[in-house]
């Protein structure tokens, strides 16, 4: 937990968001950002993940309220979109923002 | 982590993986056969031909749903921002296009001419550029190389064609149609069928299960 005394770099660290700073959620938020939506085969394509595992992700992104999961039918065939909500797209782009800050402060 | 998430290079490539499969290639080749065999055969009937494009957008729709979707997914892309370089690209090709054309009608002026010879030279021209902004656009927009490259084709063989003598006017649109048509045909076979070997449609990973 970040103290008064943190340093406000350190703090930047500390408020990383930690649904979106997963190797495997965020490949699921970057695929998402750059498309209006997707099913769950061209995410598991893209991502390379194994089933249960996307699924385990896109869960949590669900109930961080960052991805939304939509049904439709095309014709007969149901078919599952998942697309990133508002919160979702600014919790990605506020991400980006810190890593960016987070590795330009950094020495070395 | 690199600092820099490349999200144009991801959009490039996810754009990219949805024009993998040859199907539009298919279509396209399927449609300019057709509306070629019609303009060289029957060139009253060009204009029923060339509505035929409004059945297209149906059938590609049904054929994605049936072989593409099961097999690496579905996704809606994003509309695309104007690019503003690609019309500047393009005004520019075809501004040159026309000022050559005008050109060589100029140099034919000395000569007495029937408006025929502008037919003859500048309608299948003029109709190759055209053919050529559909892959064209396909290329900037989703890095297509081989947009380019039938673009760069289609051009060349609207005036190549007049000029060796192989058609002129319409017959010479027609004739490159069918080239085009046959061309595009040819690769999106291919293509579709890598795709197929490469994608079967049982071979999603499910390592879970």
């Amino acid at each position: 937990m970040p103290t008064t005394d943190m340093d406000k770099n350190l703090r930047v660290i500390a408020d990383i968001d930690p649904v979106v700073h997963q190797p495997a959620r965020l490949m699921i938020l970057a695929i998402l950002y750059v498309v209006e939506s997707a099913d769950f085969v061209f995410l598991l394509r893209q991502t390379g993940l194994t089933r249960g595992n996307l699924s385990s992700h896109i869960g949590k992104l669900e109930a961080a309220g960052y991805l939304e999961v939509k049904k439709e039918f095309v014709g007969k065939i149901p078919r599952t979109l998942l697309s990133l909500t508002d919160e979702g797209r600014e919790a990605f782009q506020t991400y980006r923002q810190s890593m960016i800050q987070v590795l330009e402060d950094l020495p070395g | 982590m690199s600092e820099k998430l490349d999200l144009k290079d991801i959009e490039r490539r996810v754009h990219h993986s949805a024009y993998q499969d040859g199907l539009l290639e298919i279509f396209l080749g399927g449609y300019l056969l057709l509306v070629g065999g019609v303009l060289v055969a029957e060139p009253e009937l060009t204009p029923f031909s060339v509505f035929l494009v409004f059945l297209l957008k149906p059938l590609f729709e049904r054929a994605k749903n049936r072989y593409i979707y099961p097999r690496v997914g579905y996704v809606k892309l994003r509309a695309g921002k104007t690019d503003s370089r690609g019309i500047v690209i393009g005004a520019i090709g075809f501004s040159i296009a026309l000022l050559v054309s005008i050109g060589l009608f100029i140099l034919g002026m000395g000569e007495e001419h029937h408006w025929s010879f502008w037919l003859d030279y500048f309608v299948p021209g003029i109709s190759g550029f055209m053919l050529a902004t559909g892959p064209f656009w396909l290329g900037r927009r989703y890095g297509l190389k081989r947009g380019y490259v039938l673009a760069a084709l289609f051009s060349l063989g609207g005036v190549l064609i007049p000029v060796l003598g192989v058609a002129a006017g319409y017959t010479a649109v027609g004739v490159e149609c069918l080239l085009a048509g046959l061309l595009s045909l040819i690769s999106g076979v291919i293509m579709f069928t890598r795709f197929l070997f490469r994608y079967p449609p049982e071979g999603v990973p499910n390592a879970d299960n």
